[in-house]
This record gives C-alpha cells, structure tokens and sequence, in this order.
C-alpha cells in the first residue's frame, strides 16, 4: 500500500517534471493524459495486488475462482470489471481529446511557421534589391559621381586661368606696340626739324634752292601727318591696353572668387561624402545584419518544423495506448481478467516507433531514427 | 566560356530545386499526419513543385484521375487505406503504374521495407525527417 503511493508520487513528479526539464511545453497535454492513464492503471493494478493477494490468480492461465465475497457482500472481481468497463472508456475519450487536440495546435503552428519562412524567404529576397540596396548603391554612385564633377569644374577653372594667362601677355603686347607709337612720333619730330633745316638751307641757297624748298615743306606737311597718325596709334593702343588690363583685373577678381567658391566647394562635397560614406557604411553592415539575422531566423524555423513532427509520435504513441483501452471494456464484460503477457503482445503488435519498442526492449531494426535508404 | 560555365553552374541549382523548369513537376503527397502534409508540402512547394494533398489511401486513389503525376509520397500507416496497400492499388490504375513512390514512416521493421522494396519502392524516408534530404532524394528521383 505504501509502495504504490510511492510510485504513485514518483509517477506525478516524472510526468511534470520530464516535460518541464526538457523544455517541451508542448508535451503537458501528454504528460496529463499519460498521469491519468498511469493513475488509472496504478489504481487497477493496486486493487488488483489486493485482490490476487486476497485471493491468488494465476494471471496468465486464468481460472474461474470462486469470487471472494467483501465484508459488504459484493463479489471485488465483479466491481473492479464494472470499474474498469466504466471508466476505461473516460480514459480513452480523455486520450484521444489530448491527441486531438496537440494535433490541432501543432498543425496550426507548423502552418504559421510555414508562412514565417515562406515570409522571412520574400523579405530577403526584396532586400537583396530592395530599397535600402538602391539606396546604397545610389550612395555608392554618388561618391564616384561628385568627385568627377568637381574634377571638371576643377579643370575648366585652370583652363581659364591659362586663357587669362594669355590675355594678360596681350597686354605686354599693347605696351609694346604703345612704345612703338612713340618711337613713330619721335621720327616725325626728327623728321619736322629736317623738313625745317632743309627749308633754311633751300632759302640760302636761293633761287638754286628752290625746288628744294617745296621738297622740304612736303616733308615737313608729312612729317606732321606722320606725328598725328602716331599719337592717334598711341591713343587707341592706351585704350586698347586700359581696356585690356580692366579686363584683365576683372577676370583675376572672378578667377579668384571662383576659386574661392571651389574650394568651398571642395570641402563641403568632400564632407558629404565622407557623411556618404560613413552612411553607407552603416547602412551596408545594417543590411549584412539583417541578412545575417533573417538566415538565422530560417534556420531556426526550419528547426522547429522538423521538431514540430514529434507530434506525430506522440499521436501514434497516444492512439496505440487509446485503442488498448477501448478494448479493456469488452474483454472485462466477458467475464475474464486479461493475462498481461498476451495483452502486452498485442500492445506491442501495435507499436510503430523505434522508441516503444525500446521501452520493452523488442529486437528493432537499429537503422538510424532519421535518413534515407534508396532501392 | 566563362558566362557559360555561370549559365550551368545556375541551371544546375535551380535543377536541384525544382524551380526555372517549363512546367512545375506535380507530387502526389498521401499522409494521415496534417503536420507532416504541411511539413512536406511547405518544403516541396517552396522548392517549385506543385503539390497534391491526401489524408489517406482512399482519397489518394481519388486523385489519380488521368492528370500527371510525377512522384507519390506516401506515409506507411494510415486509416482506411494504408501505405503499401495503396501503392499496390495505385499499380492498378493506368497510367501510374510506374509513378515512382517515396515512403515516409516512423517505422524502421526490416520486414516492412523489404516488402517496400518489393513493391518497387523507390526510397524509404524516416520520421521525423529533414526537409533537404528529402528534397534531395525527390530531385534524384523525379529528374531521374
């Protein structure tokens, strides 16, 4: 009597304890109908060891014996078969609504997790050239893209500043022709003052001087035409040359705020790209994180699928033990106590898994419990 | 040379998983287990298949109506109509004579796969199984 309490308590600590150590919260409801079925049978087997030390029975060749009246009157084989004719099938109804019900809530699990990994699968796959894909690789271009530009508005600065170059050696070109102009008025001077000679050497000589004379006066009216001419040169070559060197001033005044500009240019396209860069940077390790982290939640799902299919066990495991017990009744309301040996091997004609076989040490196949054999 | 040897290197996994084929490759799936038709189908339907769903051996035989169908998993034990005996009627119905049938059971008896074997089993899978090896044997079996 203490030994089957014993047990008894063992058996209700095993069977919430085992789930609980192994983390399968999906194994309660076994757990609980394996608790009744168990309490069920330890109650039968106690009334039994009662009834067999009462009154000895040999279990696998059973006799009819003479039922041992109770102090009460009433036959104790008779109302353990109408115990057991009544709540076997209670036992077996509470089985197959475990069963029914682990079935229901893990196929309705592996169907979420099903579309979790169809859903994880499109996620990655949009992200692989999605949105922030293209954003990093417009960042990407962009730093390839600023510097080219800022090279072209580098180099047609400098090709302005030989242009400008150019110009200003005009300007030494003008002063000189300016000089030139100069050097053409002096001759006419010269020239006048040999005109004037001239003429005061023809008026000496007299009348022998007189074609002279008109020579000299031509001279002397082209000598001035000549200094006139020269100064008009040398005042439209200053013009020239002022106008030049305004130019000249203006264009170094542009030159020098452009640079200005492209320096200002320079750095602040230089610091978007380093923000650019730094951006993409995280934006990259992000998607590599995420990618990272998408391929980890596959995996664990697909898992978890595989782990899913201990329901399958379990129900095989649960309808073998239902079937037995759904024909414990009938066999009482004949009038006969099962012998446990040939009950058992029809128990154990029912078992499909390796794993019930192993609890009665029944020679298996030892093939592995997962693969795959071809023929 | 080279974008050839990509082109192949493409085909090829795509040829392992089903997918870029003209037509998807239909798989008879006959199991009295929900979640392992889910299980089964999820995995078969992401690599390209289509897929066909039975609870048992009966309504198994209910779909061989004359449409093509490339490849039968089937489970071993099963109400009403059970695995083996399926295939042996399935033998029977024109034009699936020679579907190749892959069995899926929890059951590793000897006896049992060689009386598979016999009934021109193509693979016999254990449960619970890992959805590429059985995507593995399919591809082998199917493209074969």
């Amino acid at each position: 009597m203490r030994n089957s309490h014993l047990w008894l308590s063992i058996h209700l600590a095993g069977c919430f304890a085992l789930p609980w150590l192994a983390g399968r919260w999906f194994l309660e409801p076994v757990a609980i109908v394996v608790i009744l079925a168990g309490s069920g049978w330890l109650l039968w087997w106690k009334t039994r060891q009662e009834a067999l030390h009462a009154s000895p029975v040999n279990l696998a060749h059973p006799e009819p014996t003479p039922a041992e009246p109770t102090p009460n009157g009433a036959d104790p084989k008779s109302e353990l078969q109408d115990f057991l004719v009544q709540v076997a099938p209670v036992w077996s109804a509470n089985i197959e609504l475990a069963r029914s019900q682990t079935e229901s809530a893990v196929t309705d699990l592996a169907e979420r997790f099903s579309r979790m990994l169809s859903e994880i699968g499109q996620a990655m796959q949009e992200d692989s050239g999605g949105t922030n894909r293209k954003l990093l690789e417009a960042l990407r271009r962009a730093q390839t893209t600023l510097p080219q530009a800022l090279a072209s508005l580098s180099q047609a600065s400098r090709e302005r500043d030989v242009f400008l170059q150019e110009i200003r050696t005009l300007t030494s070109t003008v002063s000189e022709l300016s000089r030139l102009s100069e050097g053409v008025s002096k001759i006419a001077s010269q020239t006048t003052l040999l005109a004037l000679n001239a003429s005061i050497e023809a008026a000496r000589a007299g009348q022998a001087g007189r074609g002279f004379s008109v020579v000299a006066n031509e001279v002397k009216d082209l000598s001035k035409l000549s200094a006139g001419t020269a100064t008009e040169i040398r005042r439209r070559v200053d013009s020239i040359g002022s106008e030049i060197q305004r130019i000249v001033e203006n264009a170094g005044r542009i030159t020098q705020q452009e640079h200005e500009a492209m320096r200002i240019a320079e750095h602040s396209v230089n610091t978007s790209l380093e923000d650019l860069a730094e951006q993409a940077g995280h934006l990259e390790t992000r998607i590599r994180d995420l990618s990272v982290l998408n391929k980890g939640l596959e995996t664990t799902v697909r898992v978890v699928l595989v782990d899913l299919q201990f329901q399958d066990r379990t129900s095989q495991i649960l309808t073998s033990i239902r079937d037995d017990t759904q024909r414990l009744p009938s066999v009482l309301l004949s009038g006969e106590i099962p012998a446990p040996g040939p009950w058992l091997s029809t128990l154990q004609g029912t078992y499909t898994t390796q794993e019930q076989h192993l609890l009665t040490g029944s020679p298996q196949s030892s093939a592995a419990s997962s693969g795959i054999t071809f023929f | 040379m080279k974008q050839r040897d990509d082109t192949l290197t493409l085909d090829s996994v795509s040829f392992i998983r089903g997918e870029r084929t003209p037509m998807p490759k239909t798989i008879l799936v006959v199991d009295d287990s929900p979640i392992f038709r889910q299980v089964i189908a999820a995995a078969l339907t992401e690599a390209g298949y289509d897929v066909l769903e039975a609870a048992n051996g009966r309504d198994g035989l209910i779909l061989l109506d004359g449409r093509k169908i490339h490849l039968i998993i089937s489970d071993l034990n099963m109400p009403i109509l059970d695995g083996l005996a399926f295939v042996r009627c399935a033998r029977g119905v024109e034009g699936y004579n020679h579907t190749p049938v892959i069995m899926m059971t929890t059951v590793t008896n000897e006896e049992k796969k060689d009386e598979a074997m016999s009934e021109g089993i193509r693979a016999w899978v254990n449960k619970p199984f890992q959805p590429a090896i059985l995507l593995e044997a399919v591809s082998k079996i199917v493209q074969a």
